[in-house]
């Protein structure tokens, strides 16, 4: 054990984001199909903030969570995918080719679904995102389909990304859960590769710029 | 006997062609309620629109209670028998309506008077009293609907 050593690969921001997401999403859920909307609102103000967040993150971040670092040209993915590319190493740290691009279809049907419930209206025209009021009846319902089939497509994702993790798990012998809770992974003596991360101003930023834009967006309702 | 017989069958026949559009629902009632309903949802809409801003317009509150009232007795003429789910036809009414009717009309009256009383409500200016009538209003909504109508997951 004692040669063992850990890679950095995913800072602490990114866990948070990623757990709060998954608990997010399910009381989201959950509170649409119970109808208590007040907390459902309060769950997507929630998630419009990580997803701000994780969006100016991925510019100022640490290296794996960037997305100048994680989104990879066509040729690059075809490559990883058919295994022409090969090889473990520096490469390896973080999302791998296609995971990048998944992550990517993650965080822009989020963004369609947080944007759709700012403007939804119910059926009944009782319950309401909080910009609402911005757009007429037809079009408050016309966003509520939207999100309704956009819910569709983002759990179609999720259920793909479970599979890729459980494929690496099972066939590649390689635990990617264990990396998004401790945020580091066992590689052999001497493998370890130093990983940039975030500046704490840049993090605070960051925070400051998502937190006070999700509040503010909801409090116009 | 024979002649009466014919007779018979030429009156029961006559009845019949009588009977079959007392039967069936008027043609487009089903669009007609559609398109009433979602003018309720509409005007309900900028009553909570309103309702929910800081400074509410209290004659738009008005103008809508006033719709949603006058839809409110119009409803109640909206599901003639014959008018139910059937294949083929689109709406979101449950059989229950024509099952239950009793239910059904106390329902159709509580909606009705609700929506009186909230256009009374929004005539007197008083926004505190247009938030309490406006939850009524919606609860009658919601109450129907959860009964008598096939619900939407959104």
């Amino acid at each position: 054990m004692t040669s063992r050593q850990r890679q950095f690969v995913w800072d602490m921001p990114v866990r948070v984001f990623h757990w709060s997401l998954v608990g997010l999403l399910g009381f989201s859920w959950w509170s649409a199909e119970t109808r208590h909307m007040d907390w459902h609102l309060l769950s997507g103000q929630a998630v419009l903030f990580l997803i701000l967040f994780r969006l100016i993150w991925g510019l100022v971040g640490s290296d794996p969570a960037r997305f100048s670092r994680f989104i990879r040209r066509p040729r690059t993915v075809w490559a990883y995918l058919t295994r022409k590319g090969g090889g473990m190493g520096v490469e390896a740290i973080g999302h791998n080719p296609a995971g990048g691009w998944s992550v990517i279809a993650m965080l822009f049907v989020l963004t369609v679904q947080v944007v759709t419930g700012l403007f939804a209206v119910d059926i009944d025209g009782i319950e309401s995102g909080p910009l609402s009021y911005l757009v007429d009846f037809d079009q408050g319902r016309w966003a509520s389909s939207i999100h309704a089939i956009s819910f569709n497509g983002l759990l179609a994702l999720i259920a793909l990304h479970i599979v890729a993790i459980l494929f690496h798990l099972i066939a590649r012998r390689n635990n990617l859960v264990g990396a998004m809770v401790t945020g580091s992974r066992p590689v052999g003596a001497g493998e370890a590769v130093a990983v940039r991360k975030g500046h704490p101003i840049a993090f605070l930023i960051a925070l400051g710029l998502s937190g006070s834009a999700a509040w503010w967006l909801f409090a116009q309702g | 006997m024979i002649r009466m017989k014919r007779r018979d069958i030429a009156v029961a026949a006559a009845v019949m062609m009588m009977a079959v559009p007392v039967l069936a629902a008027p043609p487009g009632i089903i669009a007609t309620r559609i398109a009433g309903f979602r003018e309720v949802g509409a005007a309900f809409k900028n009553i909570n629109d309103e309702l929910k801003s800081g400074s509410p317009q209290t004659y738009v509150i008005q103008i809508s209670a006033r719709q949603i009232r006058d839809y409110a007795r119009q409803q109640q003429t909206w599901f003639p028998a014959g008018s139910g789910p059937q294949p083929g036809v689109k709406t979101a009414a449950r059989a229950e309506i024509w099952s239950q009717p009793a239910a059904f009309r106390t329902a159709q009256a509580n909606f009705a008077n609700q929506a009186n009383a909230f256009a009374t409500v929004a005539a007197s200016g008083d926004v505190a009293r247009m938030r309490a009538g406006a939850k009524a209003l919606g609860q009658s909504c919601a109450a129907c609907h959860r009964s008598f109508r096939v619900e939407e997951s959104r």
